[in-house]
C-alpha cells in the first residue's frame, strides 16, 4: 500500500499556491523530475509538522564529566561529537551551546560536504532544530531538556539574576 | 594511568593531523586518509592543563580511539595517524 502520490515539477509548478495550502494544514506534496534518471524526490510539508518531528525524534543527550580535581566540567553530546568546557556547569554549558551554534551555522552552509562525511551525515535534524533558535539561551534549554541537573544550573542562574 | 595534556599538546596533535584552526576555537581539516576531524580547543595558554573530560572527547573527535591513544601519538613522532 501506497499512500503517497508523486506530481511531476511541472504540475507542481502550476499547482504551487495549492500545495503550499495543502501542505499547511498537513498534506504532503512529493515532487520529483519524471525525465530524469535519478530518483531524487522533494516532500513539501508544513514546517509546524517538520519542526513538530525533529523535536520529539531528536533530543540532545549531553553527558556531564566534572574533573576530579575540581577546576572544572566538561559537558559533551556524544551523537554530535562536540563538547563544551568551563569552571562551572553553567559556564561549560554556554560554552557547548557557542560551540553547537558555531557548528550548526557550518554545516548548514556547507550540508552536501557533511553530507558525504560518513559520521556526520546524521546530524542534520539536531542542527536543523537549533537552527531555528534565536539566542544562546535557547539553545541552552533545549541541550538541557532531558537532563534535569542542567536544567536546575540553568534556573539557579536566572534567579541570580 | 592518568594522561595528562596541555593546550600546546592538543594544538600540536592537531596541527599534526592536518587540521587547521579556522576561529577562536574551531579547528578541522582532513588527516593523511582523507577523513575530515573537527574539534574545539580554547587557547588560555600553551602550557595550560586540559581536563581530563575535554581530552577524552578531543581525542574521541580526533579519531583516536582513547586518551592512551592520543598519548602514544603525542610522543610517537613516526606515527601518522
Amino acid at each position: 500500500m501506497n499512500l503517497l502520490k508523486e506530481k511531476s515539477i511541472s504540475i507542481a509548478k502550476q499547482d504551487f499556491p495549492n500545495i503550499v495550502r495543502q501542505a499547511a494544514k498537513g498534506h504532503e506534496t512529493i515532487t520529483r523530475n519524471f525525465k530524469s534518471s535519478n530518483h531524487e524526490k522533494v516532500s513539501i510539508i508544513s514546517t509546524d509538522i517538520y519542526e513538530e518531528i525533529l523535536d520529539r525524534g531528536y533530543k540532545f543527550n549531553p553527558t556531564i564529566e566534572e574533573d576530579s580535581d575540581g577546576h572544572g566540567y566538561t559537558i559533551s553530546i556524544d551523537e554530535l561529537l562536540i563538547h563544551g568546557e568551563g569552571p562551572t556547569l553553567i559556564s561549560a554549558l554556554n560554552d557547548l551551546a557557542e560551540n553547537l551554534m558555531d557548528y550548526a551555522e557550518d554545516y548548514l552552509t556547507r550540508i552536501d560536504f557533511f553530507r558525504q562525511i560518513e559520521n556526520r551525515k546524521n546530524h542534520y535534524p539536531y542542527l536543523r532544530r537549533i537552527a531555528k533558535l534565536t539566542d544562546i539561551d535557547q539553545v541552552m534549554e533545549v541541550i538541557a531538556e532531558c537532563h534535569t541537573n542542567l536544567q536546575q544550573a540553568i534556573l539557579n542562574q536566572s534567579q541570580k539574576g | 594511568m592518568p594522561y595528562q595534556f596541555t593546550t600546546g599538546n592538543i594544538k600540536s596533535i592537531a596541527k599534526r593531523l592536518g587540521l587547521q584552526q579556522v576561529n577562536s576555537k574551531k579547528w578541522n581539516g582532513t588527516d593523511i586518509n582523507g577523513n575530515f576531524w573537527q574539534t574545539y580547543i580554547h587557547d588560555h595558554g600553551d602550557g595550560v592543563p586540559i581536563l581530563t573530560g575535554t581530552a577524552k572527547q578531543q581525542a574521541k573527535q580526533m579519531g583516536f580511539k582513547d586518551l592512551e591513544d592520543m598519548y602514544d601519538f603525542f610522543i610517537n613522532s613516526r606515527r601518522k595517524r
